[in-house]
């Protein structure tokens, strides 16, 4: 199968790049289209967890975009409460096969890093975003850290 | 008194495919006008048509220079000797399998998403719609600055 060959491929490259971001990348043996991984973003309030994501490649894949979701709650307003994201780069539209999975791991800790409240999932977390950032950053960080995982020290 | 044709500014002799064509056309248009986002969802813009496969066919081979040291940005891997590729119009290069399952599906560059022609009229004309519209804007915004610069 062509997927299963590309992604050998990427998943020895993302491991071999030692990425601070994206670690603890979890595949299981016998089916390489499911990855389990865990991002650790920088920017505040969600430096203060780090937050397990799946990654399911379809096997068309490159052909067809993966799609990503989060295992650890998270308070975003572009992911949502069972934990589905909104990602451009992987849509329908805008996918292309020369699109790797490194870049759609970028993508996303991008997003967590910055929320976009233009194109929102969680209107209310959205407009509380816009309107109330101390607010929205406390009620953020105190989700990250009852629901987050430990982030690795080094 | 004007006639029939010359009210509708048909000519008398069209024929009806022409006339078939040209009232989609009219009616297309009118609904890009009245909401486009539904008129992408009609034609279903959002899974672009597969190419057509005389422009698939049209594709080249690329020299075996060319393929030195390079890899396939479908299936990644390193080009060997005696593997097949093809050159899309961008010069963006594939192997021909990978290129060719791709491009029965959609119909653009895997890497740089330049557009082959598709055999989906309704597509063609959603683009050529596009590409008019654009022209209008920027003529009219050349206009503008003639005027008033």
């Amino acid at each position: 199968m062509a997927a299963t060959r590309r992604l050998q491929k990427e998943l020895a490259d993302i491991r071999d790049s030692g990425l601070k971001s994206f670690r603890d990348i979890q595949v299981d043996e016998t089916n390489i289209l499911a990855w389990q991984g865990l991002i650790l973003p920088e920017n505040p309030p969600y430096n203060k967890g780090a937050f397990r994501i799946e990654i399911n490649f379809p096997a068309e894949y490159p052909f067809k975009p993966p799609k990503i979701n989060f295992k650890t709650k998270i308070y975003h307003p572009n992911i949502d409460e069972k934990g589905q994201v909104c990602l451009p780069i992987i849509s329908a539209e805008n996918w292309k096969p020369a699109t790797k999975a490194d870049q759609v791991i970028q993508a996303l800790i991008a997003l967590v890093n910055d929320p976009e409240p233009e194109h929102p999932l969680r209107a209310e977390l959205a407009e509380e975003y816009l309107k109330d950032r101390k607010k929205f950053f406390k009620n953020a960080e105190d989700y990250a850290k009852k629901f987050g995982e430990k982030r690795p020290s080094d | 008194m004007a006639s029939y044709f010359d009210e509708l500014h048909v000519e008398e002799d069209e024929m009806p495919t022409v006339r078939l064509e040209r009232l989609t056309r009219e009616t297309f248009r009118m609904l890009f006008d009245h909401d486009p986002a539904r008129y992408g969802d009609i034609i279903n813009f959002q899974n672009t048509p597969p190419a057509s496969k005389s422009e698939i066919e049209k594709l080249k081979a690329p020299s075996f220079e060319e393929l030195i040291d390079e890899q396939c940005r479908i299936c990644l891997s390193q080009y060997q000797l005696n593997d097949k590729a093809l050159n899309m119009p961008c010069n963006h290069i594939f192997h021909e399998n990978c290129l060719k399952t791709w491009l029965e599906k959609s119909n653009f560059c895997p890497l740089c998403k330049f557009e082959l022609k598709t055999d989906n009229e309704m597509y063609e004309l959603y683009k050529q719609e596009l590409k008019n519209r654009q022209s209008r804007e920027d003529n009219i915004a050349q206009l503008h600055d003639s005027m008033f610069s």
